[in-house]
């Protein structure tokens, strides 16, 4: 099941193709083959030395399997090809070099803050804004939210509520008190930094004049801006490939429709994918059944596949159990 | 800028995209071409780049301290609308608007030295963009943007011959690869055809025999080895190798030519070898830098060449992309000749100097002159017919005209001093047009201690031309405030004290009044053709408060200015003279100390 939505994107009367790719859980294969072969064959034909292409995906194991991917075709990691996660691109290819410059207020030089010292930082922070009886833990999945969500402070929505709002602010002073910052603030001072300067989009745009992400629907509303900024505003090329079926990372802030908002945006043409490699034609329509709309996928093996039935009577918890069993096969579970 | 390296202690300057670098001997024009080097010459190896105590500046005490710390930086802008460097650069930022980035060379005590450093091994060297240490700038921005020096004692006779350093060499290498393979070897087929022709002649033949034998009675059997003649080795990769440049319609090779066409030749191959790097996108911007281009250059070859290269960019705006080299290269000059500095555009000169300590090297650049384009024109003009004087004299006394030309190194000569020995130059600026020179001059171009002698030019009724000029001089020099509430007198004294000096009339009048009228009288009469006038001047001579102004203006102009300075020079007698130039040269040749 996959969909590939091509986009255009006209900016100052130059041709700016921006590719978002949308593809399925079922065939991960042709979606990353299709990444990578269009970043050697741009780096090959389009993109010449002394600028490059920048790669971003959602975390450090996907940033070793494109580099994996991406070594085997020739492309290897350097000066001017950029792989990493969007918390690298935030801090390597934008605070590091412009934070100073424009004035971001940190302590130079900073670090990166450990898990223990987060910890400690924003134990104290409960402890000041709320009280010292909390347990941290659901106190620190509502921060991790809240910071991923409200992505603008001088907005009103920020003070939705004032007490979490007041928590982070405690816990950031604290962070910086000590000369740190953690991979939240990597992202969301990067966000800014792109949003708010032009000159750093020139820059950005100078060394990368494309920028490449891999599963997009897992990457959030920060990174959503951020290339907004870039492509749209910045004349950057973009080439991205999601799947909004498969976001498995809702709790981490992600958001799988953004995926699809960026494809209908104005100015941008749309090309889905519809030929899928690995499933037969009776697999596919059982899928479509179960998403509740034709997306007008097609198998192209010339099977049609075998759908195996599990009955679960005792609802969900059954169909957990019976899914999760070592013994289990593949099927349709109700 | 430049910190604590061999002639410099606190250097700074701006150069523009071509320089033309003057100074005198040992005053440290080969050494800010290698501070350049240590940052931007992919070529230069570590071991080089790691100094020694002797480059830290000698006016340092010895023995050096931790805090003492060599640095150079280098701060490059306008490059933001070139994709290519911006992406080199991006991230040695130090400024965004506009567009600024900063490389910098530090040679300092290791990290973590618990002592003050005692020798070499204790320090260390760093090459890092923007303003941070870790940023490293490694071989491949230097490769995008290398410097190329080609230095004074350049041997362009042997580089040219010796395959390997050949400039000749990448531009047959690239030329080469374009050739097919079957064409190369059918051609070699036909040289070694003919190779194989003469040495069967059997005269050819015996000889290389000859010389077989010789070696193996030498050397024995076993270490000689054959040889062979031939016209050049057959098989094609060497083929392209063996190709010579020839002169005279093929008669002569290079190392026959003379030193001056070499050089030339040199500098073509090597500019011709710039373009084609820019062209294959091997790198983005060249910062060229040619130490003493005049070397074996005769004076008109200098200025044509030179006139070529470094005005090019004013006439390419025309001549769209007519010479591709100069939009990429930064172009930097090191020369003593006047040649070479009377073609070069007005904003391209740095003077190297003497602080006024006299224990390190200043410079001062022309490149910000505050100058309309007439006015560059102007400048441009001068310079080139007077074979940049000004830009190598130590001070100038700026004058109106031809007379003052004639007149007043023969009053300096009178007085004892020797304008050539204090290396003070007169300058006409045929006219009043001070202003141009003034700024060229002044602190904000070259920096030169300078005075000007102009015309009081009185006026009936009204305020003198001389001090109306004064009053629009002076805000160039310095005060600017409250100038047309003082009096004549006040504009006048304020005047001098700024280097601007004003007679009470006309150069001729105030000689005459100040004593010398026997031999302007005598002078008149000798040249001229007039009865009257001949007679008016037996009167002057003899009653001198009797002249008429007006009348001896005119019996001067019947003569000719410039003809009555002329022979006036040498019948100036040693009597005093008019004090507005006592004060210039006294001015000037203090400053000039």
């Amino acid at each position: 099941m996959q969909q590939r939505i091509c986009a255009k994107i006209q900016v100052n009367g130059e041709h700016i193709i921006a590719k978002v790719i949308v593809l399925c859980w079922l065939d991960l294969a042709v979606e990353k083959k299709t990444l990578t072969i269009k970043v050697a064959r741009m780096l090959a034909e389009e993109v010449t030395n002394p600028r490059g292409i920048a790669c971003l995906t959602y975390n450090s194991e996907c940033v070793h399997e494109l580099k994996r991917k991406l070594k085997i075709l020739g492309v290897q990691e350097d000066k001017n090809v950029f792989i990493g996660t969007v918390h690298s691109f935030c801090l390597q290819v934008v605070l590091l070099p412009y934070g100073k410059l424009a004035g971001v207020a940190l302590p130079y030089p900073f670090s990166v803050a450990l898990p223990s010292e987060q910890i400690k930082f924003f134990e104290r922070a409960l402890a000041e804004t709320v009280s010292p009886e909390e347990n941290p833990s659901p106190w620190r999945t509502k921060m991790d939210y809240y910071r991923r969500t409200y992505l603008d402070r001088d907005k009103p929505e920020w003070q939705k509520s004032p007490q979490i709002a007041a928590l982070i602010e405690n816990y950031e002073r604290g962070l910086r008190s000590s000369g740190l910052i953690d991979f939240e603030d990597m992202v969301l001072l990067g966000m800014h930094l792109v949003e708010k300067e032009p000159w750093i989009r020139k820059a950005v745009r100078a060394r990368f004049p494309v920028l490449v992400v891999d599963e997009y629907q897992d990457l959030g509303i920060p990174l959503d801006r951020i290339v907004k900024s870039l492509c749209l505003n910045g004349g950057m090329r973009l080439f991205a490939v999601g799947d909004p079926d498969q976001s498995i990372y809702g709790f981490a802030g992600a958001k799988p429709e953004l995926l699809k908002d960026l494809s209908n945006l104005p100015g941008i043409e749309a090309i889905p994918l519809r030929f899928n490699y690995r499933c037969g034609s009776d697999i596919i329509r059982a899928s479509q059944v179960t998403l509740g709309e034709d997306r007008g996928y097609k198998s192209i093996g010339g099977y049609s596949g075998t759908l195996y039935f599990h009955e679960c009577p005792d609802g969900i918890n059954d169909q957990a159990s019976q899914t999760a069993h070592p013994a289990a096969s593949c099927g349709v579970f109700i | 800028m430049i910190q604590n390296f061999r002639n410099f202690k606190n250097f700074d300057i701006f150069l523009s995209d071509q320089s033309v670098i003057v100074g005198e001997n040992k005053i440290g024009k080969s050494n800010l071409l290698f501070a350049l080097r240590l940052i931007l010459d992919p070529s230069l190896p570590d071991t080089a780049r790691q100094l020694g105590l002797e480059d830290f500046w000698d006016g340092l005490s010895r023995p050096l301290s931790k805090e003492d710390k060599i640095i150079i930086s280098i701060e490059l802008s306008d490059f933001d609308d070139d994709d290519n460097l911006l992406s080199i650069l991006a991230d040695c930022l130090v400024n965004h608007d506009p567009m600024i980035s900063r490389l910098s060379y530090v040679f300092q005590p290791v990290s973590g030295l618990a002592d003050d450093p005692k020798k070499e091994s204790d320090y260390e060297f760093l090459v890092f963009g923007g303003d941070s240490p870790e940023n490293v700038i490694s071989y491949d921005i230097r490769n995008r943007m290398p410097l190329d020096v080609m230095p004074a004692l350049r041997d362009a006779e042997s580089d040219l011959s010796n395959w390997r350093h050949s400039p000749l060499k990448p531009l047959l290498d690239d030329s080469s690869s374009r050739i097919s393979h079957d064409l190369l070897s059918s051609i070699a087929s036909q040289i070694s055809a003919a190779n194989n022709g003469i040495i069967e002649v059997e005269e050819i033949k015996s000889l290389s025999g000859r010389i077989t034998a010789k070696l193996e009675e030498l050397a024995g059997s076993y270490q000689a080895f054959e040889t062979e003649l031939g016209f050049t080795p057959a098989d094609t990769e060497r083929l392209i190798r063996s190709l010579r440049l020839f002169i005279d319609n093929g008669k002569r090779g290079i190392n026959e030519a003379s030193l001056g066409s070499t050089n030339l030749l040199y500098i073509a191959l090597r500019i011709l070898e710039l373009e084609q790097l820019v062209g294959q996108n091997k790198r983005d911007h060249t910062f060229l830098a040619i130490e003493e281009p005049e070397a074996h250059l005769n004076p008109h070859l200098q200025r044509l060449v030179f006139q070529k290269l470094l005005r090019s960019r004013i006439s390419q705006t025309e001549e769209s992309d007519k010479s591709e080299h100069s939009k990429f290269t930064t172009l930097i000059l090191t020369t003593h000749s006047p040649h070479i500095v009377s073609v070069s555009p007005i904003r391209s000169l740095i003077a190297l100097r003497k602080t006024i300590e006299g224990n390190a090297t200043e410079g001062v650049s022309t490149s910000n002159l505050d100058l309309s384009e007439n006015d560059i024109a102007d400048l441009e003009r001068y310079i080139d017919v007077s074979r940049g004087e000004i830009v190598f004299a130590r001070g100038i006394l700026l004058v109106e005209g031809e007379a003052e030309l004639y007149i007043l190194p023969a009053i300096c000569k009178l007085l004892g001093k020797n304008l050539d020995e204090l290396g003070i130059t007169v300058c006409s600026v045929h006219g009043t047009n001070f202003a141009p020179y003034i700024k060229f001059l002044g602190s904000k171009g070259l920096d030169k201690p300078f005075a000007v002698l102009t015309d009081n030019d009185p006026q009936t009724g009204k305020i003198s031309l001389g001090i109306q000029r004064l009053i629009s001089l002076l805000p160039l020099i310095g005060p600017n405030e409250g100038l047309k509430e003082m009096s004549p007198d006040e504009v006048k004294r304020l005047g001098q004290t700024h280097g601007l000096f004003l007679n009470d009339h006309t150069l001729e009048i105030d000689l005459f009044k100040c004593g010398q009228h026997k031999s302007i009288c005598k002078t008149l009469i000798e040249l001229s053709d007039n009865g009257a006038a001949k007679k008016r001047a037996n009167v002057w001579n003899d009653k001198p408060d009797q002249l008429d102004i007006d009348r001896f203006l005119k019996d001067i102009d019947e003569i000719g200015k410039g003809r009555f300075a002329q022979r006036l020079s040498s019948n100036i007698s040693d009597v005093p003279y008019p004090n507005y130039i006592m004060s210039a040269i006294e001015y000037v040749s203090k400053k000039c100390r």
